[in-house]
C-alpha cells in the first residue's frame, strides 16, 4: 500500500476544501484567517518532519516537497509558514542535541519554529552581522537584533545565528519565554503576503550549553548552508505550486475566453505562452524531486539541485505569471484574478534564503570546483 | 463496546465511467473512500469519544480496498477488517449487505453499525438498510444530528428533504449518516505511518461460513440492464402566438412535467 499517496490525497483535499477558497482573501488582507491556521494544526501539518516519537510523520522531503507543492498551489502564503517551519526542524534534528529536542520537540506538532540569520547589516553577506554570543558558565548570553524572519512573531522557537568571541558563526536556540527576548518590527513585502515575517530583539538573553547546535554533527555542510539547502528544495516544490495555479487560471480562461470566432488557447501567441508556462512548471517540479530525492538517500549533491531549482524556479515562476498576466488581457491585470499576487508571491524567493545572484555564485563555484 | 463503520472504496472521479458490454463501473486504480463515509466515521469517533467505545472499520472489495481501510485506521478506527474474496464479485446490493451483515454478527459488544447514507457511485443507499434487515436490529437513516447517546438508547434526526424526524433506538442499531451531520477530520499522517501491520486483517467467503448461493453474482437478484447518461437537450426556441402566449407557456410547462 502507498501510504504516501494515501497522505497526498489528504492533503490534495485539505488544499482544495480549506485553503483554495481563501488565497485572494489572504493576499488582501495579509493574514491566513486564524481557523484555517488552526485546522492546519490539527491536521498535523506541523508534524511532517518530525520523528514518530513526537507524534510527528517522519515523512521523505520528496512528499513533504510534494505537500507543499499542492498547499502552494491553492496558497504559496500558508506553504511558506510550513517550510519555515520544517526548513528549522530538519536542522535541529541534523545539529541538535538530544536534550535540546526533547526539550522542544514534544510541543513541536502545536507551535512554530523559525531559523533567523539576516541582520540589517549582513544578509547575503553574514560574516557582516552583529549578533554575538558570549560564553559564561553553564551557556551563553546573546544579543543582537534580527530581521525578516519567516514566521516571526508567529514562531514560538527560533534558530539564532550569532558570532562567537573567536568571530565563528554559531547557531542557538532561543524562545519566546526567555528573558531578554521581544519582537521587532514585522516587514511590510508585497509577496507572500499572509506569511508574517519580522524580526526580533535579544537582550543579554541566557541560553543553556545544550542549546547550542553542533556543526560537526553534519560536517559536509555548514548549518547555514543546510538550512538554505533544505528550505529551497521546498521553495522548489513552493514556485512549483505556483506555476501550477498560473498555468490553472489561464487555462481556465483561455479555453472559454473567445478572441474572434476562436478560444484564446487556439491563438498561436497564446500557445507559445502557455507552453513556457507548462515548460517552466515542469522543470521546477523535476529540479526540486531530484534535489528532495537526493537528500533523501543523502547525496551531497542535493546541495546544488536545491540551489538551481530554487534560482531558476524563482525566476521562472515571475515570468510565468508575467506570461500568464499577458495572456488574460486586462482581466490579467484585475486584482480579481490572482496572476499579480503569483507573481508578487514568487518575487519574493528570488531573495529568501539566498539571492539569485549569490546562488548563482554558488552553481558555478560549485561546477568550477567539481 | 464496538462501533462497526462499513467504508466504500470508490472512483476517484465525478464522471462514473460503465463497461459497455458488462454494465459495471470500471474500476480505476485511482480511488478514494466514499465522502459520506467520512461523516459516517466522523460520527463514530464523536460517540466513541464519549461512551469509550472501540470503532472498527469494515469493507467490502477487492485487495486495494485496503487503503480505504488504512484511511480509517488513520482517522481514528483501532482496525480494520477486509472482506475479500473473489466468490463476492459481482455482488449487488443484496450480497453485498448478506457478506457485511455476516461480518458483523461475528463481532461481539457492537453498540452500534454506521454506514454513510449512500455511495456516490451507485448512489442506492440501499445497503446500510439491507444489513440491519439482515441482522434484525433497528434502523436510523439520513441522520444529520446525533442527539443523545447514552447507556441504553440513541435519539437522532432524520433528514426527509422538506420534513425531519427525531427518533430513538435502543442497542444494538444501524444508523446511515448524511453530509450535513459533521465535518469529517483529516487523516493523521502520524497514526497512517506508524500504523501496525497487522492492523487491517482479511476475512474470506470461508471464514464467514457465507452460504455460496447468497454471495457474489449468484446471490445477486438484481441485474443492471442499461445505463443511460441523460443527454444535455441544450437551449431550445419556440415561436408562440402573442393572442394566446400565456395558455400556450402553461400547456408546455404542464407537459414537459414543470407544473402540475
Ligand atoms: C519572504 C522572505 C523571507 C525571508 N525569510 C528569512 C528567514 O527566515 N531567515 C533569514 O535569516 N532571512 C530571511 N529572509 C532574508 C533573506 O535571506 C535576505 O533578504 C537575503 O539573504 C538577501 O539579503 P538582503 O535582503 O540583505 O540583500 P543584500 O545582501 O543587501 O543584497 C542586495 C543586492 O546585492 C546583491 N549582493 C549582495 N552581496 C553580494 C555578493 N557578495 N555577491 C553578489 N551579489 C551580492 C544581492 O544579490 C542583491 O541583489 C527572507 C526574505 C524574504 C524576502
Amino acid at each position: 500500500m502507498d501510504k504516501d499517496a494515501l497522505f497526498l490525497r489528504m492533503v490534495q483535499d485539505f488544499a482544495d476544501q480549506e485553503v483554495a477558497p481563501l488565497d485572494m482573501d489572504i493576499d488582501k488582507n495579509r493574514k491566513i484567517p486564524d481557523s484555517l491556521y488552526e485546522k492546519m494544526v490539527k491536521a498535523e501539518f506541523l508534524g511532517m518532519n518530525l520523528p514518530f516519537e513526537y507524534g510527528g510523520a517522519n515523512l521523505s522531503l520528496v512528499t513533504i516537497a510534494k505537500t507543499l507543492e499542492i498547499i502552494a498551489t491553492a496558497n504559496a502564503s500558508l506553504a511558506v509558514i510550513l517550510e519555515g517551519h520544517m526548513k528549522t526542524v530538519y536542522q535541529l534534528l541534523r545539529y541538535g542535541n538530544e536534550r535540546l529536542l526533547q526539550h522542544y520537540f514534544p510541543a513541536a506538532l502545536k507551535s512554530i519554529f523559525a531559523f533567523s540569520m539576516t541582520e540589517s547589516t549582513g544578509g547575503t553577506n553574514p560574516s557582516y552581522i552583529n549578533s554575538t554570543a558570549r560564553k559564561v558558565d553553564g551557556g551563553y548570553i546573546i544579543n543582537g537584533s534580527k530581521i525578516m524572519i519567516t514566521n516571526g512573531g508567529l514562531a514560538d522557537v527560533y534558530v539564532v545565528m550569532a558570532k562567537d568571541e573567536d568571530e565563528t558563526l554559531s547557531f542557538y536556540v532561543v524562545d519566546e519565554k526567555m528573558a531578554g527576548f521581544s519582537y521587532t518590527e514585522a516587514e511590510e513585502f508585497i509577496g507572500l503576503t499572509g506569511t508574517p515575517v519580522g524580526g526580533i530583539a535579544m537582550e543579554n538573553i541566557f541560553v543553556p550549553d545544550y542549546h547550542r547546535l553542533n556543526p560537526i554533527n553534519y560536517p559536509s555542510l555548514t548549518i547555514g548552508d543546510s538550512a538554505h539547502a533544505d528550505a529551497r528544495v521546498m521553495m522548489g516544490a513552493v514556485l512549483a505550486g505556483i506555476q501550477q495555479h498560473a498555468l490553472n487560471e489561464v487555462l481556465d480562461y483561455a479555453k472559454e475566453r473567445k478572441a474572434g470566432a476562436q478560444k484564446l488557447w487556439e491563438l498561436q501567441t497564446i500557445q507559445r505562452k502557455i507552453a513556457d508556462i507548462s515548460i517552466g512548471y515542469q522543470t521546477t517540479r523535476l529540479l526540486y524531486q531530484d534535489a528532495a530525492l537526493k537528500r533523501d538517500l543523502d547525496n551531497p549533491e542535493y546541495f546544488l539541485l536545491s540551489t538551481m531549482a530554487k534560482a531558476y524556479g524563482s525566476r521562472t515562476a515571475v515570468t510565468v505569471g508575467d506570461d500568464a498576466m499577458q495572456a488574460m488581457g486586462a482581466y490579467g491585470f484585475s486584482a480579481e484574478f490572482p496572476i499579480a499576487h503569483l507573481i508578487r508571491d514568487a518575487r519574493a524567493l528570488e531573495f529568501a534564503e539566498g539571492s539569485v545572484e549569490k546562488m548563482r555564485t554558488e552553481i558555478t563555484k560549485f561546477e568550477a570546483q567539481r | 463496546m464496538k462501533i462497526v463503520v462499513a467504508v466504500k472504496q470508490v472512483p476517484n472521479t465525478d464522471n462514473v465511467a460503465i463497461d459497455p458490454i458488462t454494465h459495471n463501473l470500471v474500476r480505476s486504480n485511482d480511488n478514494k473512500m466514499n465522502k459520506y463515509d467520512k461523516h459516517a466515521l466522523e460520527t463514530a469517533f464523536e460517540i466513541a469519544a464519549k461512551n469509550d467505545d472501540e470503532v472498527v472499520a469494515i469493507s467490502m472489495g477487492p485487495n486495494q480496498a485496503k487503503e480505504v481501510l488504512a484511511e480509517a485506521i488513520a482517522m481514528g478506527a483501532s482496525k480494520g477488517i477486509l472482506l475479500s474474496d473473489r466468490k463476492f464479485a459481482g455482488a449487488d446490493t443484496l450480497a453485498t449487505a448478506y457478506v457485511l451483515a455476516k461480518a458483523i454478527a461475528k463481532l461481539t459488544d457492537v453498540r452500534l453499525v454506521i454506514f454513510g447514507q449512500q455511495a456516490i457511485d451507485a448512489d442506492t443507499g440501499q445497503v446500510g438498510p439491507l444489513v440491519a434487515t439482515q441482522l434484525a436490529w433497528p434502523q436510523l437513516t439520513y441522520l444529520y444530528e446525533i442527539m443523545a447517546v447514552d447507556a441504553e438508547e440513541i435519539t437522532a434526526k432524520r433528514n426527509l428533504g422538506p420534513v425531519s424526524q427525531t427518533i430513538t433506538a435502543n442497542y444494538p442499531a444501524v444508523l446511515t449518516i448524511s453530509d450535513l451531520a459533521n465535518e469529517p477530520r483529516y487523516l493523521s499522517a502520524h497514526r497512517l505511518m506508524t500504523m501496525a501491520d497487522d492492523a487491517i486483517i482479511t476475512w474470506n467467503a470461508e471464514k464467514l461460513a457465507a452460504e455460496d448461493e447468497r454471495i457474489g453474482l449468484a446471490g445477486s437478484p438484481s441485474a443492471v440492464r442499461a445505463i443511460v447518461e441523460p443527454k444535455e437537450a441544450g437551449r431550445q426556441g419556440k415561436v408562440i402566438e402573442a393572442a394566446s402566449a400565456v395558455e400556450q407557456v402553461l400547456a408546455i410547462l404542464k407537459s414537459e412535467g414543470m407544473i402540475r
